[in-house]
């Protein structure tokens, strides 16, 4: 079928956006301020890792305070100064029903937390106060009651028959075909009341194999060599970076997308940077201004990059010998890993002895072929290890080494383990400034009853160790597009608008269900169903979009369920440093739509699964204590402390406002407190009793570190047959400053929308004049090898705004990877990693030419084109 | 006001912390005191605010702050406005500019006060790009071709563009787009600014 796209499936891709070239911020002159007597409401911010910490002031609509100190909730004299914390910027407020009534709502970022001091803030979070629904405002699409589609249109239906139809279906499906005819994609991050139900559900309930997170086509990890290595990917404090002397820095921007971790706590502790990313972005800047150092790695070559850094750091001897004896793994230890469920350890684990033979052997890695490949000159390779190990004197650099989706999605395992062993060479991994984790991107949302069955999955990867499984997850797309799939049920993530080969994903799509020949054609809940059953029988599937608004999916959902949100009810979840907080309802739910939790719940009770009679949140996160017990995120005692002062736990949690508690949560002398790091060789012996092992030793059978093979012929015929040819140019893709991977949001916010009213292609001028490209064009970009999740060679095309810039250099380019209608993934082929099954999200090229010019060239238009380096 | 003063005035608002690396280091934090204080060096006229007047102007002054003649290309000149405490500039871009006024629609003024958290940006209007910052608390840079919206930032408002008027060869302020750091309304809390008159007001909003 490939490049052959149908009528009908045209018209199902209506929702692409037009490019909002009209919008503007209308900025407001004056903004009200909390009167002293508004209520606070303890909470933290919906997107990045950092997790920052804010307040959300709510009064009623007819009144306002003052601007003397006495007048007003944050005891200031207005003005205020600057760096106070205490200004509301416009944007901060907002009008929210709450218990029916009219209120004010004020969302600051809290001076006070022990996250963001001083109310430092990035313009994400900054801005979240537009986040609620407003009837006047651009959220005012927000999804409100649940929907089913008859005759090809969305018509509003009651919860109760809304949540039968779905429970009846899945339960014809999964009794008839299987628990895998269930599937579901689910975002992993939304916090722990909702994610726990869903693990119950569909992996302790039903027994599929057929989930995947909002962020790959599996339920499984992400940063897998990291994990391999024994190193928990969110084990340090963010104090620990002001004792690091260099900061190693693969694959994600700081400044662009965890800024508070940046600006609060990366930049003024003073380490120098060793930034790794294939654009000179405002970070890159910053490092080189610093004594640091930018490598413009040639995109998906990390893992050449990575060994070449230790291949010279072990030929000048400069590895941390007395830390690696004393930490890191024997073969006996590597041998006491688990069959099958941990053979990766098993096959690429390596000992200090083993891991400098082969590094050393492979000629891949010396400084001459690293800089052919990796396009980084090699006297930069040489001061990059000479940066990280080499010793002064007696004296070692304090080397942390961090990563993020630049390295681990460039090509997963081999990019991810080269970077934990380097990390392991320069002796980073258990000491406060010698750390080894993720920058991270949405916060630690997942708590899970169950994991991803691997057990029940019938793939197995062809490199593990002769006559051994080795298990890896199910690809959730290519089984869904395989017509395997009965019921899909995709909750809380805009899947087509951010997996790979995404117009494939469409165009099959839309065969199995909307454009099927079977359709409901009436509103009685009976009749809908047996005509859904029908469908399926004929191979068709039934689909389901649980989430806020309505996206790209929407064109092809059965059923719409409408979810509250952050804000709406009382949540939980941890930041990057396991930081536990609650983030607290302070307005109404819009219309009838409820917390993810409460749908679920609904459907299991239907199709005959017990224990979810949940009164609230609380109920779950109760229940959920228990599961955590030993774990990283371990907050058993917290549970157990509010139980004993008898108090509910998300209440005792609220008295701990926007600081929380650092995970695991344990009880020294009869006292609730939390812990600083995990692997931390500093760990008090006298507390050991209190924790448990990941505390103070690795996360592996030994307690060791293990030293994974990251091999480039893992990547390299791969790499080789996607690299781009003739005049195709390398499209790399991320996120970005200000609209990060928050655009089903920032797309309601003029502010933001503003400044990004399309998505971009940055294009260095050189290639740009060669294509005849000014700033503000309409460029195409296409891909005719985007190799499809079934193996088709199928065609991706996306159209964008061109940026002229020299961010990046000539032959690269780079967009934002999540523009909805416009994403990058469009042109992005399906190839996964042969041993995690994670795709090579990175791994875009295409030919670009001009079809237009937009009016944001103009003067009026409100995108900027000035160079994101400018100064 | 001429260039020297506009020079001068800089001096005195960012002193010992204009010339800093675009973020504020370990060291560098330590030697200017927390940053809190240091926020206070910057800003003696705001750690004072408190003793505002309470008078709440009504409509926006208008305001002489410039002559066509005198501007010259890239070269701003400061002005407070429309209350005493409220710094600004006026540049002449040299290219065309939303709100710019004059011949060649280039003229244009904003407030120096960042809006993420009330960073000085005074001494950091860039001519080769028309773009003001990066803010030496926490980055943020501003375009000034384009309304000041953010080049990359953390703030959550473009910053305040100064409406302008021409009348023969002065250059007035009649207005403000968008609110002033540190202010709940900007025209509350202070005193109006030295040189501005009510007659010929702008009624806001
Ligand atoms: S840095 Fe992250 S957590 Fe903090 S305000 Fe920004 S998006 Fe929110
Ligand atoms: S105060 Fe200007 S960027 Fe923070």
């Amino acid at each position: 079928m490939s490049g052959k796209i149908s009528r009908r499936n045209m018209l199902l891709a209506a929702r692409s956006p037009s490019i909002d070239y009209g919008v503007y911020d209308e900025a407001s002159d004056a903004v009200p301020i909390p009167p002293a007597h508004a209520k606070m409401h303890p909470t933290a911010c919906d997107y990045c890792i950092v997790g920052c910490g804010y307040k959300a002031y709510t009064w009623p609509v007819d009144e306002t305070g003052g601007s003397k100190a006495d007048e007003n909730a944050f005891h200031a004299d207005f003005p205020v100064a600057a760096a106070s914390g205490q200004w509301v910027s416009p944007n901060m407020h907002n009008i929210v029903k709450k218990d029916g009534k009219l209120h004010h709502v004020v969302v600051i970022p809290d001076g006070e937390t022990a996250v963001n001091r001083k109310g430092n803030h990035s313009v994400r979070g900054g801005k979240i106060g537009q986040k609620p629904y407003n009837p006047k405002k651009p959220t005012a699409d927000r999804l409100q009651s649940p929907m089913v589609r008859v005759n090809d249109t969305l018509q509003p239906i009651s919860w109760d028959d809304a949540t039968s139809i779905v429970a009846e279906l899945s339960r014809y499906a999964i009794d008839k075909d299987g628990p895998n005819a269930f599937g579901m994609r689910y975002y992993s991050y939304q916090y722990w009341e909702n994610t726990y139900a869903f693990s119950k559900l569909i992996y302790n309930d039903i027994g599929t194999a057929i989930g995947a997170e909002h962020d790959k086509p599996t339920g499984k990890n992400d940063a897998v060599g990291l994990d391999d290595s024994g190193v928990d990917g969110f084990s340090t404090s963010y104090a620990d970076f002001q004792k690091a002397d260099v900061i190693f820095m693969s694959g994600f921007d700081p400044y662009e997308n965890h800024t508070i971790l940046f600006t609060e706590w990366i930049a003024p502790g003073g380490a120098k940077i060793i930034f790794v990313n294939p654009r000179k972005s405002p970070t890159a800047v910053h490092a080189e201004r610093n004594d640091g150092l930018h490598l413009q790695v040639q995109p998906n070559t990390d893992t050449v990059l990575n060994n070449a850094i230790q291949r010279y750091i072990l030929e000048q001897g400069w590895e941390d010998r007395e830390w690696i004896e004393r930490m890191t793994a024997s073969r006996d230890d590597i041998e006491k890993e688990k069959k099958g469920s941990n053979w990766r350890r098993r096959t690429f684990g390596q000992t200090f002895e083993e891991h400098k033979a082969w590094l050393l052997s492979d000629d891949t890695y010396t400084l001459e072929n690293a800089e052919k490949i990796t396009w980084v000159p090699k006297e930069k390779i040489i001061r990059a290890a000479e940066m990280l190990a080499k010793p002064r004197g007696k004296v070692r650099p304090k080397a942390t080494v961090m990563l993020e989706k630049g390295n681990y999605w460039s090509f997963n395992y081999p990019a991810s383990a080269s970077l934990s062993s380097l990390g392991l060479v320069c002796g980073a991994g258990s000491r406060p400034g010698q750390n080894m984790c993720r920058a991270g991107g949405h916060q630690r949302g997942g708590m899970k009853l169950k994991g991803y069955p691997l057990s029940k999955s019938w793939v197995q990867s062809v490199h593990g160790r002769k006559g051994e499984p080795a298990p890896m997850p199910v690809n959730f797309d290519e089984y869904a597009m395989s017509g395997k799939l009965r019921v899909c049920y995709i909750l809380g993530t805009t899947w087509l608008d951010s997996m790979n080969a995404g117009q494939a994903i469409r165009l099959k799509l839309g065969e199995l269900t909307r454009k099927h020949e079977i359709y409901p054609d009436s509103l009685d809940k009976d009749a809908i169903v047996a005509a859904l059953k029908r469908r399926m029988d004929a191979g068709g599937m039934f689909l389901v979009q649980q989430d806020i608004y309505p996206n790209t999916l929407t064109d092809f959902a059965d059923i719409v369920l409408p979810a509250a949100t952050w804000g709406e009810a009382d949540f939980t979840r941890a930041q990057g440093e396991r930081r536990l907080r609650i983030y607290s309802k302070f307005c109404d739910a819009p219309g009838e739509s409820k917390p993810d939790w409460w749908i679920l719940a609904q459907v299991a009770k239907k199709m005959g699964f017990e224990g979810w009679d949940y009164k609230d949140g609380n109920d779950i996160f109760e229940e959920a204590s228990n599961k955590s017990k030993g774990g990283n995120y371990d907050f058993y005692h917290v549970v157990q402390e509010a139980k004993k002062a008898g108090k509910k736990g998300h209440e005792f949690l609220r008295e701990m406002s926007t600081t929380g508690i650092q995970l695991p949560a344990r009880i020294v002398d009869g006292k609730l407190v939390g812990t600083l790091r995990l692997h931390d060789e500093t760990f008090p012996e006298a507390e050991k009793e209190t924790a448990s092992k990941i505390v103070y030793q690795f996360k592996t059978a030994s307690g060791k570190a293990i030293f994974m093979k990251g091999d480039w012929n893992l990547a390299k015929d791969t790499f080789e047959r996607f690299r781009p040819k003739g005049d195709e140019l390398w499209v790399s893709n991320g996120r970005i400053n200000q609209i990060w991977q928050s655009m089903f949001d920032d797309t309601r916010i003029p502010f933001v929308k503003q400044r990004y009213p399309s998505n971009f292609l940055m294009i260095n001028p050189a290639d740009a004049k060669k294509r005849g490209l000014e700033s503000g064009d309409l460029v195409a970009v296409e891909n005719d090898d985007v190799i499809d999740q079934l193996g088709n060679k199928t065609r991706g095309v996306v159209s964008l705004v061109a940026y002229l810039t020299d961010e990046v250099g000539e032959g690269v380019t780079y967009t934002y990877a999540f523009y909805p209608g416009q994403s990058a993934d469009l042109i992005v082929p399906a190839v996964t990693d042969p041993v995690t099954g994670v795709y090579n999200y990175k791994i875009g090229k295409g030919r670009v030419r001009k079809i237009g010019e937009t009016p944001l060239k103009k003067v009026e238009g409100s995108m900027s084109f000035i160079p994101r380096t400018a100064g | 006001m001429t260039r020297r003063q506009e020079d001068e005035t800089a001096r005195g608002e960012a002193d010992h912390l204009a010339d800093l690396p675009i973020c504020m280091r370990r060291r560098e934090v330590l030697a200017a005191g927390a940053a809190g204080a240091a926020a206070a060096v910057i800003y003696p006229q705001m750690a004072a605010a408190g003793a505002n007047t309470g008078s709440e102007l009504q409509r926006y002054p208008r305001m002489k702050v410039a002559s066509l003649s005198a501007l010259r290309d890239g070269e701003p000149v400061a002005f407070n406005y429309p209350l005493n405490q409220q710094p600004n500039m006026i540049v002449k871009l040299g290219a065309e500019a939303q709100g710019g006024v004059g011949p060649d629609s280039d003229i244009v003024a904003f407030s120096v006060l960042c809006t993420h958290m009330g960073g000085t940006l005074r001494g950091r209007y860039k001519h080769q790009f028309k773009s003001m910052g990066p803010c030496p608390f926490h980055f943020s840079t501003f375009d000034l071709t384009k309304g000041g919206v953010p080049v990359h930032a953390s703030a959550t408002q473009n910053l305040p563009q100064i409406t302008l008027e021409v009348d023969g060869d002065d250059v007035y302020a009649v207005g403000v787009t968008g609110l002033i750091y540190g202010y709940r309304d900007n025209l509350a809390d202070g005193s109006m600014a030295e040189g501005a008159t009510m007659d010929g007001a702008t009624r806001r909003g």
